[in-house]
């Protein structure tokens, strides 16, 4: 690729765009994901203690 | 399809895959991008901006795709009552709202050099924004609805008839005058478009198309925890 042509910018700017919308994009799915796992390990861990009360 | 009803086996399978996954769509990307920044010919007319279309295309075709996979699980849920259906729908609208946006973003960028225009309303572009209203639409439903049977119902509705709008995206170009330049890949006597462009293309579509999948496997696993949890505080509420 040329970086002195024409409209360079235009064509950084798109590949910028798209790897910071894709890796924002992963990083959502991923935390949600782990959130999610942490917090049934909680309300399991929660479940068993009070199984093991009664 | 209906072995793969039950949670707990999907999430076997969605576990085995993803490794597998991962490392196809790293290497794919990988491939792409070396292919589409610096084996692909500058265009004869555009120069270097036509390699805005190796992250432009594959995004655009992906928010079609995402929408069309959400309609047909909406349609699967409703028919079959296949209950990971609804939840396939709901995972893939996140991933598909950012392939649209990204589509709008990087079509911007590319109209802005070409057309002189960040942004003209014509039927191509003003389709693909409508796209992205229904996918936030969609994702408000859920969001705004308590109950979960309700919520899928209307999402599915949502999903269903906003599949409408999939066609006019695709053949807008075709029916009315636009600006946007019309099919060169999937038509009718086949691709116009260069070989030394063609593959990138496909290559970078195949790195979308896998990363969607990664996505959508690890979003359906959230899916259903989701629900384990809703079912986990159900109980608690239950017992006291």
């Amino acid at each position: 690729m040329d970086l002195n042509a024409a409209h360079v910018s235009f064509v950084l700017a798109a590949y910028a765009v798209s790897f910071a919308g894709l890796v924002a994009l992963v990083v959502f799915v991923l935390l949600r994901d782990r959130r999610l796992k942490r917090q049934v390990a909680a309300l399991d861990r929660g479940k068993e203690l009070k199984h093991g009360r009664r | 399809m209906q072995r793969f009803a039950n949670p707990a086996r999907f999430l076997n399978l969605a576990n085995a895959i993803l490794p597998f996954v991962w490392v196809a769509t790293a290497i794919t990307f990988a491939a792409g991008l070396y292919m589409a920044l610096f084996t692909a010919p500058p265009d004869y007319q555009q120069g270097e901006t036509v390699r805005i279309m190796f992250v432009h295309v594959p995004a655009a075709w992906m928010a079609l795709m995402v929408y069309t996979s959400m309609a047909i699980a909406s349609a699967t849920a409703a028919i079959f009552r296949h209950p990971l259906a609804d939840m396939a729908a709901k995972a893939a609208a996140p991933i598909g709202a950012m392939f649209c946006l990204l589509a709008l973003i990087t079509g911007s960028l590319w109209g802005k050099p070409m057309w002189g225009a960040w942004w003209v309303w014509d039927a191509r572009l003003t389709s693909m924004f409508v796209l992205f209203l229904l996918y936030l639409g969609y994702m408000a439903v859920w969001q705004a609805i308590e109950d979960p049977h309700r919520a899928a119902l209307i999402a599915r509705i949502v999903a269903i008839a906003g599949f409408i709008n999939v066609p006019i995206v695709k053949f807008s170009v075709d029916w009315w005058n636009s600006l946007h330049q019309g099919a060169s890949v999937f038509r009718m006597g086949g691709p116009t478009i260069d070989a030394r462009m063609l593959w990138p293309l496909l290559i970078m579509a195949l790195a979308y198309l896998l990363l969607f999948m990664g996505l959508l496997l690890i979003a359906m696993r959230s899916e259903i925890t989701q629900r384990k949890i809703r079912q986990l505080q159900f109980a608690g509420l239950e017992g006291r």
